[in-house]
């Protein structure tokens, strides 16, 4: 299961539920592209509710930063679980993209 | 060390073969869960396990599947961990040219092997003009288990 969601809070960002994998990356990479259009300098991802990302979606994160964004255009990755904290250590995601607890 | 209320025979294998279609990648992800959960591996180490397995299943399907349209992953269980092969009958490739990616930020792909290699205790892989095995281990850590 994978869904992408407005935030209610107003901020420009998305909300990220389920997986992320070989399978959703399409409308991952879709979810992230249209809320970074609207040209926000910080865009939030809540990965609250993100149950499991893998290297097809770490690296869609990676190639929008280098690739697609303004460069004073960031992502803040809120509250991601211990698990995907993890893997982003592993894989230097961590010093690409501010983490913030929420 | 198997979990309360669960028997395992040292050795016990479950064979499955997935379609070379992603949507299949979550039906391996449940499997190493539940068969981990079994061993007696905690939470953590289910998470990495799964992790693992989903990179390399992605490998497979991603260079593993030209000639054939399925890969098999096989669990093997023991009292004190599990290994798994995910194996494929596509075309060789050059595994060790993309197993130590750079972690600046300046590399999109490639993390796959990197992932495993450090999650898993061991893991080996080999290419060859019959496909490509992977295999990868881990093993249970004192504190997890009925003790």
């Amino acid at each position: 299961m994978f869904t992408a969601d407005k935030l209610k809070d107003g901020r420009p960002g998305v909300k990220i539920t389920g997986e992320v994998d070989v399978a959703t990356a399409a409308p991952f990479r879709e979810a992230l592209e249209e809320v970074i259009s609207g040209g926000d300098e910080k865009v939030y991802l809540d990965l609250s509710d993100m149950d499991y990302i893998d290297s097809t979606g770490i690296g869609i994160l990676i190639d929008i930063k280098k690739n697609v964004m303004k460069p004073d255009q960031q992502f803040v990755l809120i509250n991601p679980k211990r698990s995907i904290r993890k893997l982003f250590q592993l894989t230097g995601v961590d010093q690409i993209f501010p983490i913030a607890e929420d | 060390m198997a979990s309360e209320g669960t028997t395992i025979r040292n050795g016990e294998t479950v064979v499955l073969e997935l379609p070379c279609q992603p949507e299949f990648i979550s039906l391996a992800r449940l499997s190493v869960s539940a068969l981990a959960n079994m061993v007696g591996f905690s939470v953590e180490d289910i998470e990495d396990l799964k992790v693992a397995l989903s990179e390399a299943c992605t490998n497979a399907m991603q260079y593993g599947c030209e000639k054939e349209d399925h890969y098999t992953t096989s669990f093997e269980l023991f009292n004190d961990g599990i290994s798994i092969v995910v194996s494929d009958s596509g075309e060789t490739w050059d595994c060790e040219a993309v197993s130590q990616p750079s972690l600046k930020g300046d590399q999109v792909g490639g993390f796959g092997l990197y992932i495993i290699r450090t999650l898993m205790d061991d893991m080996d892989i080999v290419s060859s003009e019959s496909g490509t095995t992977l295999t990868m281990k881990k093993n249970l850590r004192p504190q997890n288990g009925i003790q």
